[in-house]
Formats: structure tokens, sequence, C-alpha cells
């Protein structure tokens, strides 16, 4: 498999045909879909020729460049569903700002990927179309909830894929599927167009299988938007920094790195030795505060989540039950029939979280640990220029494993929701193999700090190398 | 024996000056269009579309605030109100709301308003004033969201700004209460936040409670001006009638109906709702900053009680006063005017007693040019015109024609000139020895005397400058 950078180039120069280019991956996707069943919609392929012959008249940045969109992401010409039944064949009327990005740079969005409904979930089994197989291992989770997205790059459905990370959802995918992802800096780029999980905590996240194809995606989609108030009014172009061991300090945060099983550590221990041997100085470091970033991410996504997912009553947004009487019948129907369990359940809690009476004891305690929490890594980058931590405590689990026991699956994101609390970028990219399964690991940096996480990572890159399940 | 009443305010007002939506792009001005055609992505609650705060419509609303001596915080924050109805597109509306996380854009102040009933300044304290997002409008099948299968709405309304001005229950009768909406209006009109005679630009809730009724009704639904004043007596009545028969009152939430003229219990369950208040995290806090502070402060030279203490120190008649301070239009043509011909009693009095009359009579909503009633107020300063002419053919006629003032003087109605001026001018000058006389010993006025009285004898036609020119041709070598 080409690299998107090389492909966007071969294209320009002439010596890659794009057309040949959509076929070798439609080929892939023909071979692999059935098992991992990662796409909820493609586009046929008459339609993605014509985009073709208009994308490659554009010489972007991105030009004739195949790209997989989570299905939580607005496109005006395919359903945009979030996975769910309640927006089963919903075509939003407009494009998320990030998709107009793709567009004016000469893209191919070939389709959309599987997830989570609604994001909430974090192995892409709460679906309505079907669990999302890890192509490394068929019957085991691709991480969540943009599972869908990291496994079409896994097995080179797209050249490069967009997610979105509430608490880690395109990290877990990433360490789980061996491809790279980043969760930006909040209010980097427009969450203008993104079906809303948790707005304060998520960002849309650029995936791909190469540290320098993340930062060419990410420097597409990011930058300031008149339509996303919380978009930050600094635009800088990102670059794969080269960073000198010597002046760069890592963290290895404890409480990040205790819960994890032994093969992850293996992994994750090599990886601190190597970048020792590279000259890095390494230090262990203790932030208490981190062992409640779990239950005050969970309670702010939950309340935030309780809120945005109001709207779906069957008036104007979410489809309609047919038989029912005046409208909050029809509402708590429509609510009732079309949302998924775990949907339910986080709205049913966020509720809690958000009465009169509990709001204090926990939806304005957990924003006040949001805060003490962000404040600590800040106070923690003063010393360090980065924290290296794992993505995962585990392996991928089976399919089925996490569904029977929410509070595990929620304890899979808890070395990525901090990320999330705090604003700061998280780049995760895969350090190893153990017994078959690619082990990922994770690194934080001060906000805008980008460029240094993708200098950082390339380092890493270089050693390890790219990973694929294809034999 | 029924002893006090205490009425408190709800205003909602729609921030019609912002001209589009509280966040986004869309025209605030939804009037007449098809239904569903005034709308986007963002008022339609779209998944995924998000709320871009309108600048122009905080600008307005720290103004009103600043004029109704509000503390004014400094960063703004909004909150989402969650309710299931289906003209909510979102099933929760953007506002502000004062215990979490933030404040609204005013606490406190005070709305000081002129009592035409005494001539004084009354006031009545505020509790708050917040910004937040209009619903869409719902028809229901059967007249009530229960009982309803079907429900027809219109979205194009949705998203407007509104300002929700809540008073203390500080009002003591319907009368009071009516004004005190009145010059709450004014205030906003004069500031550029609403225009009152949009039909919907307002709508008015009120609480009321009778000293022995032990209970508290709020009465919702009270469209205009005059449904406030019906509203409330119909509701004190009412209060008044169950108490003095040793009833108490139930604290419930009752419905103005302006056809019937009767208020009726409502069977919404909406007081037990738990709105589940949190700061929207699409909206980070929005800082009042100095330049909005600069604007409010500047708009505040221009308000109806500015206007009043102007007009008081002028001396102009506090009814005629009144009477041009209720209508926009006339409050800015007479301030213009009198900055033009400062004799404010008299641009008063046109604008006042003669243009107000002959709207109320033709129903039009004509209003002179400034420099017209500086130029009229000139002529009748110096005794060139009557009053009665004024009233009875120069202005009458400009609201007819829609010619100038000048025009008309100058042209309409064959204006004398040549050998019929020329006459009159002769006629007056023998007529009028003793004023010729005076003129030749220097008395100046006089020679506006003899000009008016040409013009008198011309039956009101003539341009005084004219006739002047003639007349110093006549007596040329004399003066």
């Amino acid at each position: 498999m080409k690299t998107a950078t090389a492909i966007a180039r071969g294209i320009q120069n002439g010596q890659i045909n794009p057309y040949d280019h959509l076929e070798e991956i439609l080929d892939r996707i023909e071979r692999w879909e059935s098992k991992v069943n990662a796409y909820i919609h493609i586009d046929e392929k008459e339609k993605l020729e014509e985009s073709l012959d208009r994308q490659v008249k554009l010489k972007g940045r991105l030009t004739g460049v195949i790209i997989a969109v989570k299905d939580n992401i607005s496109t005006n010409w395919m359903p945009t569903t979030a996975a769910s039944r309640i927006l089963e064949k919903y075509i939003p009327p407009y494009n998320a700002t990030v998709i107009e990005k793709l567009i004016r740079e000469g893209a191919v969005i070939i389709g959309k990927t599987n997830m989570d409904e609604f994001a909430m979930g974090s192995t892409s089994e709460n679906t309505l179309y079907g669990p999302v197989h890890n192509p490394w291992c068929l019957d085991c989770t691709a991480g969540g909830s943009s599972g869908g997205s990291g496994a079409v790059l896994a097995y080179g459905g797209a050249d490069l894929a967009l997610g979105s990370d509430t608490g880690g959802s395109v990290r877990l995918p990433a360490a789980y599927t061996g491809t790279v992802a980043l969760k930006p800096t909040y209010g980097t780029v427009s969450r203008y167009g993104l079906i809303p999980y948790a707005n304060s905590l998520e960002q849309i996240s650029p995936m791909a299988r190469t540290v320098k194809d993340l930062a060419l995606l990410y420097n597409v989609i990011k930058g300031d938007d008149s339509k996303d108030s919380t978009t930050i009014g600094v635009d800088q172009e990102y670059s794969v920094a080269s960073v000198e061991a010597e002046k760069t300090r890592i963290a290895i945060i404890k409480e990040l790195v205790e819960e994890a099983d032994e093969e992850i550590l293996k992994i994750f221990w090599n990886t601190v030795s190597f970048l020792e041997s590279k000259g890095f100085t390494v230090d262990m470091v203790s932030i208490e505060t981190l062992k409640h970033s779990l239950p005050a991410y969970y309670v702010i996504a939950m309340a935030e989540a309780s809120s945005n997912l109001a709207r779906y009553d069957g008036v104007i947004h979410g489809n309609r039950v047919k038989k029912c009487r005046g409208y909050w019948d029809c509402a708590a129907k429509a609510r009732g029939e079309f949302f998924g369990i775990e949907v339910k359940m986080r709205i049913l809690m966020g509720a809690y979280m958000l009465m009169e009476g509990y709001s204090r004891e926990y939806y304005v305690k957990a924003t006040k640990l949001r805060r003490v929490i962000r404040d600590s890594m800040i106070k923690l980058f003063r010393d360090y220029q980065a924290v290296l931590s794992p993505v995962s405590p585990i392996l991928p689990p089976k399919l089925g494993d996490k569904l029977e026991d929410p509070v595990k699956m929620y304890s899979m994101d808890v070395m990525t929701v901090t990320a999330n609390l705090a604003g700061i970028p998280a780049l995760v990219q895969p350090a190893g193999i153990i017994k078959g399964f690619p082990v990922g690991i994770q690194w934080m940096g001060p906000i805008f700090s980008e460029s240094r996480l993708f200098g950082l990572a390339s380092i890493v890159e270089d050693e390890v190398g790219f990973m694929t399940p294809i034999s | 024996m029924v002893g006090k009443v205490k009425i408190g305010l709800e205003v909602h007002v729609q921030v019609t000056g912002a001209k589009t939506k509280l966040f986004c792009n869309c025209p605030v001005d939804y009037r007449d269009k098809a239904p569903n055609t005034n709308v986007c992505p963002v008022c339609m609650g779209f998944p995924g579309a998000l709320p871009v705060v309108n600048r122009k419509a905080v600008e307005l609303a720290v103004t009103a605030s600043k004029s109704l001596n509000c503390e004014i915080p400094e960063w703004l924050v909004f909150t989402r109100k969650h309710y299931f109805y289906p003209d909510l597109p979102k099933n929760y509306q953007i506002t502000q709301y004062k215990t979490v996380a933030g404040a609204p854009v005013c606490l406190g102040g005070r709305l000081d308003y002129i009592d035409p009933f005494d001539w004084s300044i009354h006031s009545v304290g505020l509790d708050r004033i917040n910004i937040e997002e209009d619903p869409g409008k719902a028809v229901y099948e059967r007249g009530g969201i229960i009982g309803s299968n079907r429900v027809l709405i219109d979205y194009n309304r949705s998203g407007v700004g509104l300002l929700e001005i809540v008073t203390r229950p500080e009002l003591h009768d319907a009368r009071q209460a009516r004004i005190a909406v009145e010059n709450l209006l004014l205030t906003l009109w004069y500031l550029g936040v609403t225009d009152p005679r949009l039909s919907g630009a307002f709508r008015v809730d009120a609480n009321i409670s009778v000293e022995g009724g032990d209970g508290r009704v709020e009465l919702k639904n009270i469209g205009s001006l005059i449904e406030v004043e019906r509203g409330l007596r119909y509701e004190i009545l009412r209060q008044t009638k169950i108490v003095e028969a040793g009833g108490k009152i139930a604290r419930e939430t009752r419905h103005w109906d302006a056809v019937k003229g009767v208020s009726k219990a409502t069977r919404s369950k909406e007081e037990e709702t738990d709105y589940m208040y949190f700061p929207d995290p699409d909206l980070p806090p929005l800082r009042v900053t100095r330049s909005m502070m600069v604007k409010a402060e500047k708009a505040l030279g221009f308000t109806p009680l500015k206007l009043w203490s102007d007009m008081n120190k002028y001396g102009v008649d506090n009814g005629l006063a009144w009477s041009i301070i209720r209508e926009l239009d006339l409050a800015k043509t007479f301030i213009t005017a009198v900055s033009i011909y400062r004799n404010p009693g008299l641009i008063a009095w046109m604008l006042g007693n003669v243009v107000k009359g002959l709207r109320e009579k033709k129903g039009l909503e004509y209003v002179p040019l400034a420099t017209d009633l500086a130029y009229l107020a000139e002529l009748l300063d110096k005794n060139i015109v009557h009053r009665e002419i004024v009233k009875y053919l120069i202005l009458p006629r400009a609201m007819e024609t829609g010619e100038s003032v000048k025009k008309i003087m100058e042209i309409e109605g064959g204006l004398p000139r040549g050998e019929v001026l020329e006459r009159a001018v002769e006629e007056v000058l023998i007529e009028e020895s003793k004023a010729v006389n005076d003129l030749l010993m220097g008395k100046k006025q006089a020679f506006n005397y003899l000009i008016g009285r040409v013009m008198r004898k011309l039956g009101g036609k003539g341009d005084p400058r004219e006739i002047a020119e003639v007349l110093r041709h006549k007596l040329k070598g004399l003066i």
C-alpha cells in the first residue's frame, strides 16, 4: 500500500492513474468488506469516477486521494446516520466544514464508516449495521467508536480517514488496527456538521497509516471556522518537526501506566528504552487527580449527550413511529424504539446528572475536576515537552466480550480521556506487535504542539515501520 | 375589603434591530413569508449545525441593560433550557440563567417611566434581563397540544433573538402595568432594539396576587398594550371576588383569551418541569467589551426619558410632549427640527397637535421633513404665516401631495406673482400706513408684519421671500 502523500504526488505528476488507484481500493474493499463490515455506505463506482473527473482538475493537496468518513460527519449527498436507527436514511441538507475542505483540496470521499451509535462506545459494536471486525483478528473488536475508519485504513479500503474523538474514539481504533490517529487540540478543527455527542470534549480527528499522512490530512481540515464559535483564532501550518532528543524531556504518568496489562506494558517499555537510547530524558511522574479523569469524563459526556439527543423526537429530526397519539406519545415511542440501549442508558444517566439537586453533585463537580485536571497537565508541560503512555489497558477484546459489562467497556478509555478533558492534542501510533496484535502508544503535548508530536512519532515510526494485517 | 395588588411582569421583546436571528444569518423579518422558508440548518436545529452569537443582538441587549440601570456582567454565558415541545427544534432553548455558571446580561436594574396620569416619573425594579431564542410557531388541530393529533409548525420565527425582561412585583394596578410596558417598549424602540409596531414583536406574561388571596397566578399570552390592561383588570377582579367571598387563590398558570375577554386555567404541567440547565458547550462565554459599553453609552443620548426631560426644560406642554414621545418618527423629527430652528414650543405644537391630528384622522404614517418644520416655525415666529394656515392649509396639503412645504408655498395653488403680487403689496402699503411709518422709523419687525399682511391678503398663499423682495423694491430708497 502506498502512502497518501505518495499517491497525491503521483497523481499530480502523472505517475499514478487516479482511476487505477480507485480501482485498486475498490478491489480491496471487495476482498475485505464482507468480513470486516467497516463501511455503512460506499458510493457507487460510477459516482466515484464522476467525482474523480471533477476532483483531478482541482490540483489540491489531496487530488485523487480516497478518503473514508465516519458516519457522524454530515455529507449532503450520502446518508449520515451516526449508526442509529433514529437517523436511518437521513441525508443532511448541508456539508460539514471539514467535508467542504476535503472537496476543495481535490479529495474523493468514498463512503461512510461504521461506528458505535452516536459515537457512544469503545468497540464499534453498538451499531445498527452490525459490529466492525478487526482486520488483524476477525473475531476481535477494532476499537471504537471510530472502528470503521480504523479498520478501513488497516486493510487499505481508503488512503485516509476521518473519525471523531470524544474520549479516545480515534485513538483506540488506531491502537487496535495498527494505524495512526490524532485527537487535535480542542478548537483547531471545526465541529460544524459533526453530529454531536459531547460538544466540549470532541474533535473531528484525522486518521492515517503514517505520521506524514496524518499531518497532511490534519493541515487540510484544521483552521478557524466562523460557523463554529469554539474554533480558536490561531491558524498555523503544522509539520513533522525535527525534535532534538537532548532538549526533550518526556514524562510518563504513573496513573496512566499502572492499569495496563503485561503485553501492553512490554511494548510500552521497549519504546521507552528505544527513546532513551536516542538520548531522550524519560521521567516517571504522578498526577493523582488523573484517577478521577474517567468518572469526570463520563459525567460530562453523558450530560451533554442527553441534551444533544433531545432533538430526536420525530418532529423535524429522527424517524417517526407509525402508530402514536399526540406529541409526547409520538416522541417517546420514536425514542424508545429507535435509540439503542447504550444510547438510552447514557441519555438517562446524563439527564439524571443535570437534574436540579443532582447537578451540583455530579455535573458541576465534574466540571470542577476537569479544571483541576487541565491545570495539572498545564503545570506538567512546564517541565516536560511531551507525555508518553499506553493507549488501551488491554489488547483488542473479542467481539461481544465488552457488551456484557458497560463499566468494563468504559474503563477501556482510562488512558485517553485526559486529553479530551484538558483539550490537549494526543497522537496514537503503533509501537509493536505482540501475539499477532498491533499495540499502540500515545503521545500527549501542550495545546498546539501537534508539530512536535508528529516529530516524536516519526522517530518511533522510523524504528518500528508501518504495520499491515495483509500478509 | 381587598388590600394591595402586586403585579410582576415578564416581557418578551424580539430584537428585530439585530436584522438577523440570534444564532444564524436568517433575517428577523419572517412576517408574510411562506411557512418554513425563513430557516437554515442552525435555526432548524439540524444535527451538527452550531449556533454563533449575533454580535449586534448582544450589543443591543447591553445597550438596553445599560439604559435600564442594570448590573452588567463582564462575561455573558448562554445556557440550555430543556423541555420537549414540538415548536422547539432542538428541544432545548438557548437562554441565560442566573444560578448556573454565569449571569444573564442584566441583573437588578430599574425601569423609570413617565406616567401620563400625573405627569410624574415612577419606577419599577427589575429582577433581570436575559437573551434567548424565540421558538417556532405551532398551530394545533384542536387548539392546544393536549388532545391534538396534528400540529402545523412554522419555524420562520425560530431563533429570532428575544430579550426577556422580568420586573419585580412592584406594580399595583392594571393601568400602571400598561404604562410601564408602554414606556419599556418605547425605550427599546428608541434604542433600536425592537420595533413594537410589528405584530408579535412583544408578548407579556404577568404574575398577579391580591392581598389575602395567598396565591400567585401567572397570566400568559398577552399580545398588546390594551390587552395588558384588560387582562390584568379581569384577573384582579376575578381574584378579588374570590377573596371577598372568603376563598383562596390557587397558584396556577392561566391563559388570557383576548377574544372572549377571560382568563382560563391551563392544563399544561409545565411548572413541574426540571429544565436541566447547563451552559451551552457550543457557545464560549462572551466578553462584554469596552467598545460595547461605549456604544451603549452613546445610545443613551436618545431615550424617551431624556427627550421628556429636554422638553420639560424647553417648557413644552406635557400633553404635546407625551404625544410626540409615543411616536419614534415624531420624536426624531422633533429633535432634528429643533436643532435647525430653536423654537421647541412651535415645533412641538406642529408635531403633537397638527401632524398627530392629521395622522389620526387619515390613518397615515405621515411625518413632515424636519427642515420644513423648522422653516414653518421660523415663519410662524416672525408672524409671516399664522397657525391656522399651517394647520388647515399647509401641512394637510403637504401630507396629501407629499410635496415639501416650501414647494407648496412657492408653487402650489397658482402662487400670486407679478401683477397680482405687486397689486397686493401696493394695497397693503396704503392700508398699513402706520406700519410703514414704523418701518421708516427703524422698527425692523414691522417689515415682517407687512409680509404677513400681504400673505393674508393673498389668502395665505405666496412665498414670503418673494413678497419681501417686492416690498423692498417698492420701498426702495426709503428703507
